[in-house]
């Protein structure tokens, strides 16, 4: 129950700041130079043209006025409509965002499944050639552009081995899944199609790999730190002691004590990759909320700048507020 | 030792998610195309979005326009013919009798008339070209395949802009009309008589777009051979575009950067076409900026004769043409031997000197892009040129969205910017009057320049019907325009298209040089 109450206090606690996210994007988007009812008229529209915009878009009200309308509006849900495109911003975040989380999902699996046994294996073979192979993966990892690693790995692994696909979600003829969650491979896994997960699984290795390459480095790092750090503590002498076999006392009592670290870094590479996917997004044309963003910044498109920002302040705090409560599982001394 | 299972379970995925899958086996084996455009097309409505765009490949796909850009040639397509009246102030258009819409119905003067209407009631997109010559009143239907078109001030080119004139179907758009004209519904549907339609199950928002051909088009479909649809699939960097016609992934692209085509020509499976181009690009000076350094002409002619036109093409990898004037040969109305400005450190100076500063010593701005490389380098040629006049540049990169509005007043317009501007008709006027006569202020003529004689010279123009005296007038204006050194005329990117050896048909049409025909094209 005390749990349940915190995280009711703790999501309590996202509204206030969900409102004043609210005010600072609607502030700032219309802070920043240029007229966007000139830019979305286009290049030769005529002055009737560009009122058209004014007023659909209510550019031509009192700020208080059009604050009053977007927050009306998103109350029930209607973020608007891109000045842009004319598409409401609702339809575009319900196609653009699965694909992010999906590909962000992917991402951290990938960098727990790498870096998690990286770190143990690093600290449990200190300064020896585990280690330094697994050191120097990871200062790679974190050292390479994004930008040059995709490309790279387009080059050796799709196009000179042909092992996988050059980008997209899915090959450009294949029917793809019938649209349940956004998320291609429990899309597929719903209706039994195993040649489609599969498929859908091949498309996610590339952009997966290259998102979480610096969380695959950073979480190896904070392992091994972590793990080092526990090693030397007394319970772990007496577990050896009373005659535990190395496994267990490294992989049941040494990580679930030392795994703090690494969930507060997976917390931050969570947050990290949520916003920041816009790179890797445009590399792979992963149909992403990142690239959305990026292009509705660009266009000063407000409707779906607000909307972004605001989904992304929510999922963050989302975020910190489970890793905050898985902290409780690892460590019972951390109950809220 | 748990480790150790762990990562053998690791590597056994990873082998096993790199083997190359079944997938193909899923593949429909139909005769689709795959083209890797770098550009999105979020709304497919023809009322909305601007036919300069890439979406007016979709359009074109999806519906039919009067007349029909194909090669170098208008072609009649809907429209049988339309004839003008002695002051081009009234056209008659007529219809062919056979065109119908994808739903069967016919294609009639009240279906155009429709379109004309929603498009000037909507004020969107392609609405600018007949807002100012055209109200509600313009418009009457003399028979069910005869529109007589009355313009609100004459405009001889009235023909030139049908090609970019998609009809609707009245009927569809009413019965989707939510009190918005259909614009909602329109975005991913479509209302056309084009030779595609849109399939649901593939159209991807972001991601990709499948159009399919329509068996029953009413025009036919070529004999040799055609497409049973093709797919629009965003590929947004040059370098996975690359990659995927290397191998084979996609058929077609464009847009790729000039290092890339160079690696393509030398790729086997895969051939590079280009043609010359038709959207010239220009440093734009701000003839009226408050600094007045640029109001000067000697300080213009100084700075055009101090560019170094050779290295335009060098800069594009030998993928684009020095200027040869305001209009690019490609388009009806070019004029050519005109003074052009070339390369000449003693004429430059000799300008410089008959302006207040003729020993330099002071600076302008040119604004570009952030991020485009080209316009920075073309930026740094005009740096080095006016460095030896003592001029300095000042290169800056700023988010287009700004510069966009900036340009909108001859009080905020910067000294100079880097500028490419497509003709969305086919004809010089397109590109003269929207960027020199003084009407445009602020939409096209960010030099904010007005000379009275070549406003007159292309008003003339503009309502002469003569096609060989259109030309004359224009050629006039394009003489003062150079003479007046409005702004420096750089060089024309080519058009460059990549496709793999199998696909055939391709017909370049310099006013759809970003907009293939996929209707003609085919796959071996």
């Amino acid at each position: 129950m005390h749990v349940l109450r915190y995280a009711a206090r703790r999501l309590l606690s996202v509204v206030p700041t969900v409102f004043g996210i609210t005010v600072v994007v609607f502030l700032l988007a219309r802070a920043v130079p240029g007229d966007p009812a000139q830019l979305a008229a286009g290049e030769q529209a005529t002055p009737e043209m560009v009122e058209v915009f004014r007023r659909e878009y209510r550019l031509d009200q009192p700020l208080y006025v059009q604050y009053a309308a977007y927050i009306g509006g998103m109350v029930h849900g209607d973020f608007g409509r891109s000045m842009f495109t004319g598409r409401p911003v609702r339809d575009d975040l319900a196609s653009f965002l699965p694909a992010t989380l999906e590909l962000t999902a992917a991402s951290i699996v990938l960098a727990l499944v790498i870096g998690v046994p990286s770190g143990v294996l690093s600290a449990v073979y200190r300064n020896r050639w585990p280690d330094q192979c697994a050191r120097t993966v990871a200062l790679t990892g974190v050292s390479f552009p994004v930008f040059w690693l995709a490309m790279m790995l387009q080059l050796v692994l799709a196009v000179s081995w042909d092992l996988l696909p050059i980008g997209g979600r899915f090959p450009s003829q294949y029917k793809g899944p019938r649209n349940v969650s956004g998320f291609y491979t429990l899309d597929f896994l719903l209706v039994g199609d195993w040649e489609g997960v599969w498929v859908a699984l091949r498309h996610l290795v590339l952009p997966a790999l290259c998102l979480g390459a610096g969380a695959i480095a950073s979480i190896t790092r904070i392992t091994r730190t972590s793990v080092v750090d526990v090693l030397g503590k007394d319970f772990v002498r007496t577990a050896r002691a009373m005659g535990f076999s190395e496994s267990v006392v490294v992989g049941k009592y040494v990580l679930k004590n030392a795994f703090i670290g690494t969930l507060t870094m997976i917390g931050v590479a969570l947050t990290f990759m949520l916003g920041g996917s816009v790179l890797v997004e445009s590399v792979f044309d992963w149909p992403g909320i990142g690239l959305y963003a990026f292009k509705s910044i660009v266009q000063l498109d407000f409707q779906p700048i607000s909307a972004f920002t605001v989904l992304v302040g929510v999922m963050v705090a989302l975020v910190n507020l489970g890793i905050d409560l898985l902290y409780g599982v690892f460590d019972p001394r951390i109950r809220h | 030792m748990s480790f150790v299972r762990v990562a053998a379970a690791i590597v056994v995925l990873a082998v096993g998610a790199s083997l190359p899958c079944l997938e193909a086996t899923a593949l429909e084996k139909k005769a689709v195309l795959i083209f890797a455009g770098n550009q999105d097309m979020p709304n497919v409505d023809p009322a909305v979005t601007p036919m300069s765009v890439y979406t007016a490949s979709a359009l074109i796909a999806l519906y039919d326009p009067l007349f029909m850009y194909r090669g170098d040639q208008m072609l009649p397509h809907l429209a049988a013919s339309a004839t003008a009246s002695a002051d081009g102030s009234e056209w008659t258009i007529k219809l062919v009798a056979n065109a119908k819409f994808q739903d069967g119905s016919p294609v009639t003067a009240e279906a155009v008339k429709y379109t004309f209407e929603r498009i000037l009631r909507i004020k969107k997109g392609p609405a600018w070209m007949w807002l100012p010559i055209m109200d509600e009143k313009s418009l009457t239907v003399v028979d069910p395949h005869t529109l007589r078109v009355k313009l609100i001030k004459p405009f001889a080119l009235f023909d030139r802009t049908l090609p970019n004139l998609l009809v609707v179907n009245p009927a569809v758009v009413k019965a989707n009309d939510k009190g918005d004209d259909a614009q909602a519904w329109l975005v991913a549907h479509s209302a056309g008589s084009g030779p595609f339609k849109i399939n649901e199950e593939n159209w991807r928002n972001g991601a990709q777009y499948e159009f399919i051909a329509d068996p029953s088009y009413w025009k036919g479909w070529p004999k040799g051979g055609h497409l049973d649809g093709y797919i629009w699939k965003i590929v947004r960097e040059s370098s996975a575009q690359k990659l995927a016609l290397i191998k084979g992934e996609v058929h077609g692209a464009q847009n790729i950067s000039p290092d890339d085509v160079d690696e393509l020509r030398k790729s086997a499976g895969v051939r590079v076409e280009q043609y010359p181009g038709v959207s010239p690009h220009r440093i734009v000076m701000h003839n009226r900026h408050d600094s007045k350094y640029l109001a000067d002409v000697n300080v213009r002619k100084a700075l055009a004769y101090a560019y170094d036109y050779s290295a335009v093409p060098k800069i594009y990898n030998g993928s684009a043409e020095v200027s040869k004037g305001p209009v690019p040969p490609a388009l009806p109305g070019f004029a050519p031997g005109l003074p052009l400005y070339a390369y000449d450190l003693d004429k430059a100076k000799a300008s410089l000197a008959k302006s207040p500063w003729p020993n330099g010593g002071f600076e302008i701005d040119y604004i570009y892009p952030a991020g485009f490389d080209i316009a920075k380098n073309l930026g740094a040629i005009l740096l080095a040129g006016a460095a030896k006049l003592n001029i300095k540049v000042k290169l800056t990169p700023m988010v287009w969205a700004n510069v966009l509005s900036m340009r909108t007043k001859s009080e905020t317009m910067p000294q100079s910017i880097s500028l490419w501007l497509a003709p969305l008709y086919g004809d010089s006027d397109a590109l003269l009057y929207s960027q020199w006569d003084s009407d445009s202020w602020g939409r096209g003529n960010y030099s904010f320049y007005k000379n009275p004689k070549v406003d007159e010279l292309l008003t003339r123009a503009r309502t002469s019907l003569d096609p060989k005296v259109r030309a004359d007038l224009q050629a006039q204006a394009q003489r003062l325009i150079v003479e007046d050194c409005v702004d420096i005329f750089t060089g024309v990117e080519k058009a460059t298209y990549v496709w793999r050896s199998n696909v055939k048909g391709y017909v370049h049409t310099p006013m759809r040089e970003r907009n293939p025909l996929f209707a003609e094209m085919w796959v071996e």
